[in-house]
Parts: structure tokens; sequence; C-alpha cells
């Protein structure tokens, strides 16, 4: 049985706006285990996203346990989290949200910098290894095309060489020909021994993936192989 | 390296709003550097006033100032007889019209005996054009020169003694440069036996100060140190003034800049949240935003170090020029220094808050709401 990198336990989590009391999680128990590619589905609303963000340390749960490289994150610090964030996570949005000020390059560089420093050569072949060309490196993210800023952010959020990439939608702003080409990158990474959690609506992913968690109203309601999932 | 491009690229991105910015910085910066050169250059009249390289003047007691005093010649000999005294020089200082290329002006003449004027002006005394004067020769200084524009050799008639106009000299103080100088001999007709004054040099000024006073009656010696000083110290009350006001420029440029970047804090939440998704602490987005803030506060302190340097420099050549007042102004590094730290202050005091805002955004919330 592979190591799990990230495990939740009874984790739940309520958001507070004004006199609503939203209830995104009931009680979710999910182990991850390395080099699984697994994809969490569900309806809008179900809770996915904030699933993903407490499982990169980006969020907190309100109760329950949430254990990320092997520890505990509800009583770590704000460097701690961040480091987390930075070396052990990767994160690929649905809006790419690349900075805009930076390069292609210098986005990819970003995280470096904020850890042990920036490696160009290291940036430059992760930008060639998700399909970038060189042309493309000085460029500014508003001079590139959906698919090719994903490319980016999937670049980026390699460039700590994490254990577990976390993607939100990242094909929801794609068209079907450039969704199938970032699917195809994914699945290179994951058959590299990258673990891969995404979280999709688009249930016809799901076929990607090695396991399938279905997650409605905030609870985990099915769980399986993709064969097995009934979607 | 990543993060000052990025300080760069977002000042560059939003030109109007920058400009504006650093241009409110960089009039506060200007006023600072401006009333500080303005108040070194006043300093540096008052010592040349009061006594050059001297360490005492010996004046009469009578007379409330040096120029106005006169003591007979012999003063300097009994001066020079006291234990202690190093160097002596006797000055005539005389206020008259005087007629230069048949034009009557009038102006200050310091008569300087042996030329020793770089002692009695306390900074070097340099020929521009001609030479120093001689016995039976006079110098304008620069401003005196522009505004009676003589010919070298020109007669100067002071009036029963005519002396040849030997050249135009320039020194660090606007006062002399206002002056005509001429050693004593060569206004002996005019003043007989008198001197205005005795400039001495001596390392022991209070002890040499006791005994002219007693050994030499009617006479008065003033300590240059301690006259500067209270002249000065009266002055860096006008100058702490000037600061304070300037200050208050310096403020409402540090609001402008704490405005400029709690707008880009409030645009730039997004970005925050992605900064903090890869991994950027809560330290390290306040100093993404510190940085910026102190770039553009010190691109305004350079342009305000410019500005302030080169508008005083314009200002006081339209002063000379049209009114004919000689302001001295003074440029040295520690008021440049100055003005950079009055920057560097700006920058990190308005920027702190915004920044502060920009380190509490909630990844979560700036990632989902935009």
């Amino acid at each position: 049985m592979a190591e799990v990198v990230i495990e939740l336990e009874g984790v739940r989590k309520v958001y507070n706006s004004g006199p609503t009391r939203v209830e995104a999680l009931r009680g979710v128990d999910l182990r991850v285990r390395r080099g699984e590619f697994l994809m969490i589905v569900g309806p809008s609303g179900s809770g996915k996203s904030t699933l993903l963000h407490i499982m990169g340390a980006l969020d907190t749960p309100t109760s329950g346990r949430v254990k990320v490289a092997g520890r505990e994150i509800s009583n770590l610090s704000d460097r701690e989290l961040a480091r987390i964030r930075n070396r052990y996570v990767g994160f690929v949005f649905q809006e790419f949200n690349l900075i805009e000020t930076l390069t292609v390059l210098e986005n990819v560089m970003f995280p470096m910098a904020l850890a042990d420093g920036e490696d160009e050569e290291r940036a430059k072949r992760l930008l060639l290894k998700v399909g970038l060309s060189e042309e493309h490196f000085d460029k500014f993210p508003n001079q590139l095309s959906g698919g090719e800023r994903q490319r980016v952010a999937i670049a980026r959020a390699l460039a700590n060489d994490p254990e577990v990439i976390l993607a939100d939608e990242p094909t929801g702003q794609l068209d079907t020909k450039n969704s199938h080409r970032i699917m195809e990158v994914f699945k290179s990474l994951n058959e590299d021994g990258r673990t891969i959690v995404m979280v999709t609506h688009d249930l016809s992913l799901t076929r990607w993936a090695d396991r399938v968690v279905v997650l409605r109203d905030g609870k985990i309601v099915e769980e399986g192989s993709p064969d097995e999932v009934t979607l | 390296m990543i993060t000052l491009k990025m300080a760069v690229r977002n000042l560059a991105r939003r030109k109007v709003r920058s400009l504006i910015t650093i241009l409110g910085v960089a009039i506060g910066i200007s006023a600072v550097v401006s009333i500080s050169s303005v108040a070194k250059g006043m300093q540096h009249d008052i010592k040349v006033a009061l006594g050059g390289s001297a360490s005492l003047i010996v004046k009469s007691k009578t007379a409330p100032d040096p120029l106005s005093s006169l003591l007979d010649q012999s003063v300097e000999e009994r001066v020079r007889r006291i234990p202690g005294v190093k160097h002596t020089v006797s000055v005539w200082f005389n206020n008259r019209v005087v007629t230069i290329g048949g034009r009557r002006q009038p102006i200050m003449i310091a008569a300087v005996e042996r030329g020793q004027y770089d002692f009695v002006v306390g900074s070097r005394v340099e020929p521009i054009r001609g030479k120093l004067p001689g016995d039976g020769e006079a110098a304008l200084g620069s401003l005196a020169w522009n505004q009676i524009r003589p010919r070298l050799g020109d007669t100067v008639d002071l009036g029963g003694v005519k002396l040849r106009l030997a050249g135009e000299f320039r020194t660090s103080s606007q006062l002399a440069n206002m002056c005509m100088i001429t050693t004593l001999d060569s206004v002996k007709a005019l003043r007989g036996r008198a001197v205005s004054c005795v400039f001495v040099q001596t390392s022991d000024p209070r002890r040499v100060k006791r005994e002219i006073e007693r050994r030499i009656p009617g006479v008065e010696a003033i300590e240059t140190s301690k006259a500067v000083q209270g002249m000065i110290n009266n002055l860096r009350t006008v100058e702490i003034a000037g600061l304070a006001l300037s200050c208050i420029a310096g403020i409402v440029g540090g609001l402008g800049v704490a405005n400029t970047m709690l707008m880009s804090v409030l645009e730039r939440r997004r970005e925050i949240g992605v900064m903090k998704a890869v991994g950027a602490t809560r330290a390290r987005v306040m100093k993404i935003f510190l940085v910026e803030s102190m770039l553009i506060s010190l691109i305004g302190g350079a342009l305000g170090c410019v500005l302030g340097v080169a508008g005083t420099y314009v200002v006081v050549d339209l002063l000379q020029r049209l009114e004919g007042k000689a302001i001295t102004m003074i440029v040295t590094p520690d008021t440049i220094l100055r003005g950079f730290l009055v920057a560097i202050g700006i920058g990190v005091f308005s920027g702190l808050y915004p920044a502060w805002k920009a380190a509490k955004v909630d990844p979560v919330k700036a990632l989902r709401h935009e």
C-alpha cells in the first residue's frame, strides 16, 4: 500500500457570511496516496474547492484533522503553512491565476524565489516539459492563449518539485481540444510518479483518474475506480 | 530580483498614477533639499562675515560690529606681541560709491593687509578673470562684476584714490562675491592710520581674548566661533521651522503614496491570493508591497533632490540678476542624504499600512471572489 501523503479525518468547514451560515464540508474522511491520480467530482457548491484548499493548507478546517506532509496543519504557523504550499503542494487553478506583471519564465521562477532562489534553467526545463516552446518564455500572460496559460500554471506548480499537484477545475476555461492536451500533461506527470488531486464538475474527465470521489452537499457520497463509481 | 521587477512593472502599468505620486514625494523632498542648502549657505556666509579662518576679531569696543569699527593700525602690532597669537591680519572695510569705467556704483570695499584674502574670507578666493589685486589694484567679486560689467584694466576711482581693476574673483561666499577687494596699502590715502578690525588666529581664543582686552584699552575681541555659533543657532531655529514646513509637504507626499498603495492592494487582491497560494508568507507579501512604496519614494526622492538643487539654483540666480540679492547656496552630500532619508522614511511609513492590509488578505476569499 502506497504511503498516505494527505489525510483528512472528520473535516468540517463552516463559513459565516453575515447572518447566513454555510456548511461547506460536513465530516469528510479522505486519504490521498503517493502517486495516485485522484479526482473529486460533484456539482457546483458541493464543497470541492473548499476541500482542495484545505488539502493544500491554503485554508484550515473548522473542525476535524488534516495531515499534510505528515503534519497536522491546524496548529501550524503562517510560515509553516506557507512552506507546505511552496514546497509540498502545487496549485493549478481554473482561471490560471498567473501574475500579469511577470513573464512566463518569471511566473515559474516566482515560487522558487520564495524558496531557495531562482533557478532559470530549471524553470525553462519545466516549461519545455509542459509543452511550451522557448519563444513563449519572455511573453507576458496576456500574450498567451488559455491553453498556454494553463501550461505555465502547471509549470509553476512544479517549480519546487512538490509531492502533490492540486488542480481546481484546470480545464474549466478551455475548449475540448485544449482540455484534452492539458489532461495529457497531468497524466504524464502522474506517470512520472507525481500525485495528482483534481477537482472538476466535468464527469467526462474521470476516465483519466485512478480513483474518483463524489462529493455532494459537503459529504463524500461515493468513492472508487472510474468504472466502479455510478455518476 | 523578481520582487523588484514586479514593483517596477506595476508602477509602469499605471503610469499617470505613479507619476503623480512620485511628484508628490518629489515636492516634499525638493523643499527639504532647498531649505537645507540655502540654510547651509547662510551659515557659511555668517562664518565668513564673522571672521573667516580667524578665531578672534579685534574691534573697537564702541562699534556695534567689525564693519563699522575703527582702530589705529598700531593695534595689530600690539596684538601680535601677545603670547599665543599665531597670526594677525588687519582689514579695512568701507562702504562707498566708487566709479568704475565711468560708472558710479555703491560697493563694499575690503582692504586686506598683504593681500591675505583667503584668510579673511575663510575659503579660497579664486581669480576667474585677471588676477588677485596687489598694491594699486582692485578686484571685483563675481556678483559685483556681473552687475557693473567693467573691463579689465578699467580705473576704479574711490574718490581720491585711483586703482587699476586687475581681476574678477569668486569665493564660496556670495557675500564676498558682492565686494571689491584690494590691499591695505592701496587705500592708505583714504584711511590714514585707521583699520576696521584685526583678524587673529590663535589656538587659545578665550585666554588671548582676555589678554587683548586687558592690555589694549578700548578694544573688544570677539570669539568668532561663539559669535558664529550664536548666529547659526538663531538661523537653525529658522531652518527647523522651514524643515517642519517641508515635512508637511513630505507628509502630503506620503499620504499620496499610502493612497496609491492602498488602491494597488485593492486592485491586486487576486494576485496576493496567488502569491500566498504558491507559498508567500505574510511577511513576504508585506515586503513585496513595501518594496513598491520604497521604489516610489526613492524615485520621488531622487527627483526631489534634482528639483531642489536645480530649482533653488534658478531662484538664487534670478534673485541675483533681477534684484541684486546675494544668496549663498551650498549643496553637500549630507544635504542629499537628508533628502533621501526623508524619502526612505516616507516610503516605509506610508507603505506600512497598505503592506499590512495586503499581508492580511485571505487567499481563499481573494481567489474565489474576483
